[in-house]
């Protein structure tokens, strides 16, 4: 029953993403489904891609964003971690025994429109939203592509939105008088984070 | 159900929405974040706490009103 409500993302980990990951993350929940991630849990002795194995096999539906495979910087390596557990999910779908993996479903986004399509031209078949780096944004496409997959009867974008943003005021009123600054809670780590959106919702 | 007495200035696509927590939807759309906390500010006439959020949902600040 589990496999029918996780959804695995695949997406950098870094914290310049947390402002796109953490309304991602609220939507997913908001919705009723689980989202899984490598940053769940963190255990030095687990192979990274052993515990990705583990969360795609689990995962009926998946997130994959691409937004951040482009080097940004001079002498910065592109980033392929994304593109490739891309590529290891989509073979599951299609290649692994059990055929319950054929009928998964993917969202792919980017934060430039058409950015994949220059990068990855063999994945020009695919439909990519495009987030355009946005937080609010990232609510309503990953709210709009459930909807699409035929889960209906969600309330709408914007109130996903609102209630994100008034979630935060929730964590910054339980959170400092236990000592944590503006920044610790801005920068909260994604397990606490999630664990915070389970106690409120 | 009593009505909660925090108001978000909330970020949205088409500018900066004031929302009073507990209500359904926003009262209104303002196209700068500046006229939105001005008139939010001065609907706040019971006392309450105004919650000025940035672009990506955190808080930029939290401002407590006293009863007029």
């Amino acid at each position: 029953m589990a496999f029918k409500r996780n959804v695995f993302i695949n997406c950098p980990f870094d914290t310049n993403y947390h402002t796109l990951l953490k309304p991602l993350l609220f939507t997913i929940r908001k919705i009723g489904f689980t989202p899984r991630i490598a940053l769940e849990r963190f255990d030095s002795g687990e192979a990274r891609f052993d515990k990705i194995k583990e969360l795609l096999l689990e995962s009926k539906y998946s997130i994959h964003d691409l937004s951040r495979i482009k080097s940004v910087n001079e002498e910065e390596y592109f980033r392929l971690n994304m593109p490739f557990e891309l590529g290891v999910d989509f073979g599951c779908k299609l290649y692994h025994p059990n055929n319950k993996y054929r009928s998964n479903r993917f969202l792919l986004m980017e934060g430039e429109q058409y950015s994949v399509q220059k990068g990855l031209s063999d994945f020009s078949f695919a439909d990519c939203k495009c987030h355009n780096n946005n937080s609010e944004q990232i609510v309503t496409l990953v709210r709009n592509w459930f909807i699409e997959t035929g889960i209906l009867n969600l309330p709408p974008p914007s109130k996903i939105w609102d209630e994100y943003n008034i979630f935060y005021s929730e964590l910054y009123l339980r959170k400092k008088p236990e000592g944590y600054s503006r920044k610790d809670i801005v920068e909260l780590p994604i397990p606490e984070f999630i664990q915070f959106i389970d106690e409120v919702i | 159900m009593k009505r909660s007495d925090k108001t978000h200035i909330i970020k949205r696509e088409i500018g900066w929405a004031i929302k009073r927590e507990g209500t359904n939807r926003a009262s209104k759309i303002y196209e700068t974040k500046e006229k939105a906390i001005k008139h939010a500010s001065k609907d706040i006439i019971d006392g309450g706490d105004l919650i000025i959020h940035k672009k990506d949902g955190t808080i930029q600040e939290w401002k407590s009103f006293k009863k007029k």
